[in-house]
């Protein structure tokens, strides 16, 4: 009898061990999916207001961009345009995917524009 | 019985049919019921009205792609300080609008898309020779009425942060992403 109880005590710590190991794996795990860069018109000269760029689609958590010379917008459905303050300054798409998306930039000023995209993705 | 079922047909179909309908074409005296309806998601814009500087009036008005300065007919501005510094919250025609006011970068979203997933922001500094790689993510967004709090990741790390005021901001050397809405505010 004292015997079979120790045996399914030690079958229960090692349950409970494994259990432990699993969900410390797990909770490690979380967060460190790897992700990458990849660029997408980059750079590019768009040579007029409005003028634009598609990067080849691809799956995404993020999108950014910049222009050396004015603002640009960058954009990953039809509803909602994000855009940059200026020459120097990025904007990016802050909703975490991934999603899959033709990756678009924008130039938003008069004037030519070299813009550069990057693409956060899984 | 019958006539039971049809009416809750009926009932359920009006519902549905009124759901939603903000994107349809309104008689423009409609305005203020549009500005009632959109006040009715953020109580931030219940606020007295603000003046939005001149300077970041034309800025504005260059980035969002209004034409002149005489052509902006923002509405219901207001400034709010977030952990992260001055935003400023406005509507154009049917959309609900953020400036990050410390970085300039803006963005509009119409308010059907605005009541549901808020308007978000994000700015950083592009590679340099210093540092070659994004960097300075900078968030800010703007959420409807209910919501608490937002998850969010900072390069591969979680965390939650709250709103105050429907508006909420974190910054990071890692892009800044949300994650998810968590409700239980007003």
């Amino acid at each position: 009898m004292t015997t079979s109880i120790l045996r399914s005590s030690r079958l229960m710590m090692a349950l409970a061990a494994t259990i432990g190991l699993l969900a410390i794996g797990l909770i490690a795990g979380q967060g460190q999916a790897k992700a990458a860069w990849s660029v997408f018109c980059n750079p590019v000269n768009l040579p007029t207001y409005g003028s634009y760029c598609y990067g080849a689609p691809r799956t995404a958590y993020q999108l950014m961009g910049w222009g050396d010379q004015h603002s640009v917008c960058v954009s990953v459905d039809q509803a909602t345009r994000r855009c940059s303050a200026g020459p120097g300054h990025g904007v990016y798409t802050p909703t975490f995917g991934p999603f899959l998306v033709n990756p678009l930039i924008v130039n938003n000023a008069k004037g030519s524009n070299t813009a550069h995209g990057i693409v956060y993705q899984p | 019985m019958r006539s039971i079922g049809l009416a809750s047909i009926f009932m359920l179909v009006a519902i549905v049919n009124g759901c939603g309908d903000s994107d349809r074409p309104k008689p423009a005296n409609t305005q203020s019921n549009s500005y009632s309806t959109i006040k009715d998601s953020f109580h931030l814009l219940e606020g007295s009205t603000e003046v939005l500087p001149k300077s970041s009036r034309s800025h504005l008005a260059r980035i969002l792609n209004t034409g002149s300065d005489s052509q902006f007919k923002p509405t219901l501005f207001q400034r709010a300080i977030t952990a992260n510094g001055v935003a400023w919250v406005f509507l154009n025609g049917n959309k609900v609008c953020l400036l990050q006011g410390n970085r300039g970068a803006a963005t509009c979203s119409p308010a059907s898309h605005a009541r549901v997933k808020g308007v978000l922001l994000g700015a950083f500094s592009p590679p340099s020779k210093r540092i070659p790689r994004p960097h300075d993510f900078l968030l800010m967004g703007l959420a409807p009425d209910g919501v608490a709090r937002v998850a969010i990741t900072i390069g591969t790390r979680r965390q939650t942060i709250p709103v105050r005021n429907n508006l909420f901001s974190a910054s990071g050397d890692r892009p800044v992403l949300v994650k998810q809405f968590v409700s239980g505010g007003r």
